[in-house]
């Protein structure tokens, strides 16, 4: 998504990708649940985007398996 | 009955000098158990038959004189996302009612069990452990003992409540994101949640594999660190069990906090946390003697973080059956599972690899710490059915936000204890108290040096006794 889109534009982009993901995983919702389910991403999309700006080094590999 | 020895240490004690019977101790738990559990909702299955069982075995042994086992006659319980022989491991989900028995018990039961441990049952908690408040739509809410109103946290909720009314001195519970953490502080009771790869996982339902952590809560720190003690051990059934030898606990208890440097978490973790919660952290820090005050750096996106990749790993292992039985999930949660599962891969890995370089980061801290000091809970057990809880002048919806400061530790796996302190409502606030990675000994000292002083205790109240 881009850096400078507005607020308006994500929410919108958001939708739609939300309807394409449900379709894609083959689920079928009514307009109740699916309304909540966008409402839970876009808590989900302001998390990533409380991260998204880190600069994180290139060379940090992702925690999979976590031994400390 | 009100005499009967209680706390797990009393009860070693008692059944090992032959002042009592195991079946006399299985009993008397039994009772506590059916008379109390009505009110709390705690337990969702009794195995009083294997209890009993369990004593007699005990009993038989003791006469032959067999050697006396660390855990002898010591009731406990476990959160119903364990796997005990014969009973339908549930996780609090109706979606596994109809799933057969298990044949097994888990690993960590198979070795309370082989330490001289009575299971009393198993406990009611949120479902798939998704929430802090085991507010569960088919199992019921679990009460908080101090106060029936209130929430008894989550999602080892009933692991709470079952410990904090004196139905049991020892319950099992599991932390992914504060599920020990968050009941310990409403109920008021000792919990550690261990370093990530401590204590294996194997024979229990998993939530968020890369996250999830199993550990006890305890009415005493001794009791506390006589079961994390028991249950140490690798196991290589389980990917995450990190291949270490047993580090016993319980011989250094005395030692208190001779020797270590301990300064208070502010910052992020003063900002989230409601003035009881500050209270907590600031008397806990005095008592302990911390020297300085400190920050963690990004605990905030550390938190954000734990949120996605929860999100995330839940989501898609519960796909399958969100496709096919949606309408059996537990309502409070099914949206956020099925929004989790839509989460992209690049954000997730993002979260990742953040957990990497803020691990890295926080680690710097412990060059020059051996112990942090933070509240458990951003405020006191909230009222079930409660929807926002009150942080300064922010409103903020209960069931996400009582894990905010947890979140940021158990996202690196660092040890934790908790002890509860008691705030001038009359309710609990827990403070946490963390360790670098593996030194769950320094946790379980600085928990036992505020049990010492009087500051911290579980008050099980007289009547349980």
């Amino acid at each position: 998504m881009e850096k400078n889109m507005t607020d308006k534009d994500r929410n919108l982009e958001i939708t739609q990708y939300v309807d394409a993901t449900l379709a894609l995983h083959g689920l079928e919702l009514n307009e109740a649940r699916r309304a909540e389910t966008e409402k839970q991403f876009l808590l989900l999309a302001s998390m990533s985007r409380i991260i998204a700006t880190e600069p994180i080094p290139d060379e940090i590999e992702p925690a999979g398996i976590f031994r400390l | 009955m009100s005499n009967f020895p209680f706390t797990a240490t009393e009860c070693i004690a008692a059944f090992n000098s032959g002042e009592v019977s195991a079946s006399e101790i299985a009993t008397a738990s039994l009772e506590r158990i059916r008379h109390a559990n009505p009110a709390l909702n705690a337990f969702i299955e009794i195995t009083g038959e294997r209890t009993l069982s369990e004593a007699r075995l005990l009993d038989a042994a003791r006469k032959r004189g067999a050697s006396m086992l660390p855990l002898a006659a010591v009731p406990y319980a476990v959160k119903n996302l364990f796997d005990v022989e014969g009973i339908t491991t549930l996780a609090g989900a109706r979606l596994y009612a109809h799933n057969p028995p298990a044949r097994r018990d888990g690993k960590l039961l198979e070795r309370l069990h082989g330490a001289g441990g009575l299971l009393a049952g198993t406990l009611n908690m949120d479902a798939y452990a998704y929430g802090f408040t085991t507010e569960n739509t088919h199992y019921g809410s679990t009460h908080n003992p101090r106060d029936l109103s209130r929430s008894a946290g989550g999602s080892s909720g009933g692991t709470g409540a079952a410990v904090a009314a004196g139905l049991v001195p020892i319950g099992i519970g599991s932390d992914t994101n504060g599920s020990i953490r968050v009941p310990s502080s409403l109920c008021g009771v000792f919990g550690l949640k261990p370093t990530y790869g401590r204590l294996p996982r194997t024979g229990s339902l998993p939530f968020v594999a890369s996250l999830d952590h199993l550990g006890p809560l305890a009415t005493t720190v001794a009791d506390l660190a006589l079961a994390y003690d028991v249950m140490q051990g690798s196991d290589p059934h389980d990917p995450a069990c990190a291949q270490r030898p047993v580090e016993a606990t319980v011989a250094d208890l005395s030692r208190g906090i001779e020797g270590l440097r301990i300064a208070r978490l502010a910052g992020y973790f003063d900002d989230n946390a409601c003035e009881d919660a500050r209270w907590a952290s600031h008397v806990a820090a005095k008592v302990l003697q911390a020297a300085d005050e400190v920050e963690i750096p990004g605990a905030a996106q550390a938190r954000a973080a734990a949120y996605l990749i929860t999100a995330s790993e839940s989501g898609a292992l519960y796909l399958d059956a969100l496709r096919e039985r949606i309408e059996e999930f537990e309502p409070h949660s099914v949206e956020r599972l099925i929004a989790g599962s839509l989460v992209p891969a690049a954000w997730y890995q993002r979260a990742q690899r953040y957990r990497r370089w803020y691990l890295e980061r926080v680690l710097a801290l412990f060059e020059d710490y051996d112990l942090l000091i933070a509240p458990a809970t951003p405020v006191t057990a909230p009222l079930l059915g409660q929807q926002h809880i009150r942080i300064g002048d922010r409103e903020l919806p209960t069931r996400p936000n009582m894990g905010l400061l947890t979140q940021p530790i158990s996202f690196i796996g660092l040890p934790v204890a908790v002890a509860p302190l008691w705030t001038g409502s009359g309710l609990p606030m827990g403070v946490q108290l963390i360790a670098p990675p593996w030194r769950e000994d320094i946790c379980l000292r600085a928990a036992g040096a505020l049990e010492k002083s009087g500051l911290s205790g579980s008050r099980i109240s007289s009547g349980a006794r």
